[in-house]
């Protein structure tokens, strides 16, 4: 009788746990004979990459730095073209791979990157300056939504923090108001940036439709309709135009 | 049977404890929107008219207020007791009603009960679930170290290499460079100014030195202040906080300003010997009663000294101007007025206090940042009725130090036709105006402004302050010891 009741109280204590989780979270499963997305990002002809003027700290981060923002090959391959895999419930184990971001010269360094719910984000420092490192949700309109905001007021000092909310985030340092790049916190493996021949592969999905997002910091962003296929690849090209 | 008793007893607590437990629970679940028709009703009551209705702020409010209402949908909230990244506790949203926030629209609330308040607090929460579906508990803010020169100082060396001063400026009056670049916004695209330590009742995130404290530490997320938590140890981010707390001043308020006669007036603006001077600090509002009106003002205080000679009355005014504009920015020109009335005070009653009326006329003494050292002298009838005079009445010297304004009016106390008269020992009103061209204020109408004080002349102390009283003194000791006498015999 007794060990009824505890029961019975016991699942009611439990209950909310369920009902307020997460209400489809990433599950992991063994994937034997997955398919894979491969493609290649071009540009409809070549942009010119801004130049961007520097007026602080010149001494540290000269007077005039690339944007990197068109990273764009001789026959318009389009290098930091994000693609995610939307909305997968299952697949194989997220990567144990932190997402480094380094201030560099006043240029955060890589300009875009993947990091992993539940992993970590290494923010350093290199320069002999002071940078903050301002990680936020992008809500479109110059709005954002602050994830982390810390201080590296030194040379080589280092911050570990976790991965905790998912999305495309902007990174900005508010003492070089020039200073972006954009990190994507992926809930699951499957999402990468393309190098610079525009090329990039995600592997190991299960076989299934799914729908592929692909987004540039200029060009804009395109979602494309994917089958995969057991032990196939699909191709997924695209070729962006500025308008 | 004791046995059963026993038994008993033990799972009687048990229960207890598990269903304090389920109670916990539901009290979580009660928060969801959907449950919680209480924290609604109060919060469109009470709250939507500046917050919005769905908690995105769009109001009537949000064009005459300054800062503007937060935006809750955003899921940033600047004022936290957790690290970078976190959600507030529900303590912290409650210590933001209860105590309002200094400087802003948001007024205190004491009128709800503390389950009111609850409830609003998880009404707020609804309009950001992803935000509070993160756990977070405060950061340790432990016991601060005591105030002492040595830390101070290790302070004032680490406002320099933890870069504060890049933004928040030498004095930390919140005019440094990197505060000032065009893009310097916050989540919600709106433009922010670094904060001036100096006044502490500008701190939204209050002044107390736990408050800087917890401040360096987290942040202010949202905003360009970033969390030093990572970067700073403790005892470090304490001598920092003892040195910013050692920043504010203690503002001096009250009715009128005591001026001391003197041989020779400084002969700077910025003279190290006006410090030694007595003053007397005027809170600001916005001009509101006419055309432009200025909700938004961002002067809220101008500190008054002032010293006479023989010949001159001198008045120093200083007052924080984080981003001076002379004018040539396309920005209007920062300035500074006061004013006298014109006639001799029959009674209590004195001239309209902004710019007076046709009955009561004001005179005008006014600065301006593009004009240097010229002062424009003027007759008031009403802000819509200046007219200029021919011959200034006073002179004037202004300096601008690492964010503060420092403006001297002199006037010759030789008495003019239409002048204000300085008569020593009387109270003589004057009120001030003060405009930061960087937040568009015009220098007339748009702009801070005081109410009527006084400023007096003290007379110098008359021969007979140093006879009478050691007369009157000795007179009451010679009269006690023969009183005292006299008692002893009768006694014997």
């Amino acid at each position: 009788m007794k060990k009824v009741f505890v029961g019975v109280l016991v699942t009611m204590l439990l209950l909310p746990l369920f009902a307020f989780a997460d209400s489809k979270p990433y599950e992991v499963v063994d994937v034997k004979d997955g398919g894979s997305i491969k493609g290649k990002i071009k540009s409809s002809g070549p942009v010119a990459d801004p130049v961007l003027d520097i007026k602080k700290d010149e001494a540290v981060c000269g007077k005039s730095v690339p944007k990197q923002e068109y990273i764009i090959s001789a026959s318009n391959e389009v290098k930091n073209v994000l693609v995610v895999v939307e909305d997968v419930e299952k697949g194989k184990a997220i990567p144990k791979t932190d997402a480094v971001i380094d201030n560099q010269k006043c240029e955060f360094v890589p300009i875009v990157a993947i990091a992993y719910v539940g992993g970590k984000y290494i923010i350093k420092n290199s320069d002999p300056i002071f940078h903050n490192t301002s990680l936020g949700i992008i809500l479109g309109e110059g709005k954002k939504r602050t994830v982390y905001n810390l201080a590296l007021p030194n040379k080589d000092q280092s911050i570990e923090k976790p991965v905790k909310v998912p999305g495309l985030q902007i990174v900005q340092c508010d003492a070089h108001s020039w200073m972006r790049a954009y990190v994507y916190a992926s809930k699951t493996p499957y999402a990468t940036v393309t190098d610079a021949k525009g090329d990039f592969e995600i592997k190991d999905l299960l076989p299934g439709k799914y729908k592929v997002r692909i987004w540039h910091e200029g060009f804009g962003e395109v979602t494309k309709d994917v089958e995969v296929k057991a032990g196939q690849a699909t191709a997924l090209d695209h070729t962006f135009s500025k308008k | 049977m004791d046995m059963f008793i026993r038994r008993f007893l033990r799972m009687r607590i048990l229960i207890a404890v598990l269903i304090a437990m389920c109670f916990s629970v539901s009290v979580y679940s009660a928060d969801k929107p959907a449950d919680n028709p209480e924290g609604k009703k109060i919060y469109d009551g009470w709250c939507a008219q500046c917050h919005g209705y769905k908690g995105d702020a769009d109001s009537f409010t949000k064009d005459v207020s300054l800062p503007k209402p937060r935006d809750f949908t955003f899921g940033s909230f600047k004022f936290r007791s957790t690290p970078s990244g976190d959600p507030p506790t529900d303590a912290d949203i409650t210590k933001v009603i209860r105590n309002g926030n200094p400087g802003t629209s948001m007024p205190p609330w004491s009128r709800f009960s503390d389950a009111e308040v609850k409830a609003i607090v998880g009404h707020v929460k609804s309009f950001a679930p992803d935000t509070f579906a993160m756990e977070t508990k405060p950061i340790n803010v432990g016991n601060p170290p005591k105030a002492s020169k040595e830390i101070i100082e290790q302070g004032k060396e680490l406002f320099k290499t933890a870069k504060c001063v890049e933004c928040h400026g030498n004095a930390g009056r919140g005019n440094g460079e990197k505060g000032w670049q065009a893009d310097f916004k916050t989540d919600w695209g709106y433009g922010i100014a670094p904060a001036n330590y100096t006044h502490p009742w500008e701190l939204r995130n209050g002044s107390s030195l736990e408050d800087i404290f917890r401040t360096i530490s987290v942040g202010l997320s949202g905003t360009p202040m970033t969390s030093y938590m990572d970067s700073i140890p403790d005892d470090k981010r304490w001598a920092l906080a003892h040195f910013i707390k050692s920043l504010q001043l203690t503002r001096k308020l009250g009715l009128a300003l005591k001026v001391r006669k003197t041989e020779t007036l400084p002969s700077k603006p910025n003279d190290p010997a006006w410090e030694a001077v007595d003053y007397l600090d005027l809170p600001m509002g916005g001009q509101l009663m006419f055309d432009t009106r200025n909700f938004t003002p961002v002067i809220t205080n101008v500190r008054v000294r002032g010293l006479y000679t023989s010949k001159e009355l001198a008045i120093l005014l200083q007052w924080i101007d984080k981003k001076p504009n002379d004018g040539s920015d396309g920005k209007p020109s920062d300035s500074i007025r006061i004013q006298f009335p014109i006639n001799k005070l029959e009674g209590t009653e004195l001239p309209y206090f902004f710019m007076g009326t046709g009955k009561a006329p004001v005179n005008l003494w006014q600065w301006r940042a593009s004009d240097k050292d010229k002062v424009s002298s003027m007759t008031a009838k009403g802000p819509d009725k200046i007219e200029p005079k021919e011959k200034p009445e006073a002179t004037v010297m202004a300096t601008y130090d690492d964010g503060l304004y420092s403006v001297v009016f002199k006037k010759e106390l030789k008495p003019a036709k239409d002048d204000p008269v300085f008569e020593a020992g009387k109270f003589i009103p004057f009120a001030v105006a003060a405009y930061d061209g960087q937040n568009d204020e015009d220098g007339n109408t748009r702009g801070a402004i005081s109410a009527w004080y006084y400023l007096m002349m003290e007379p110098p102390m008359p021969l007979r302050v140093y006879v009478f009283p050691p007369l009157v003194s000795l007179g009451v000791l010679i009269a006690g010891i023969g009183l005292r006498k006299r008692l002893r015999k009768k006694k014997v």
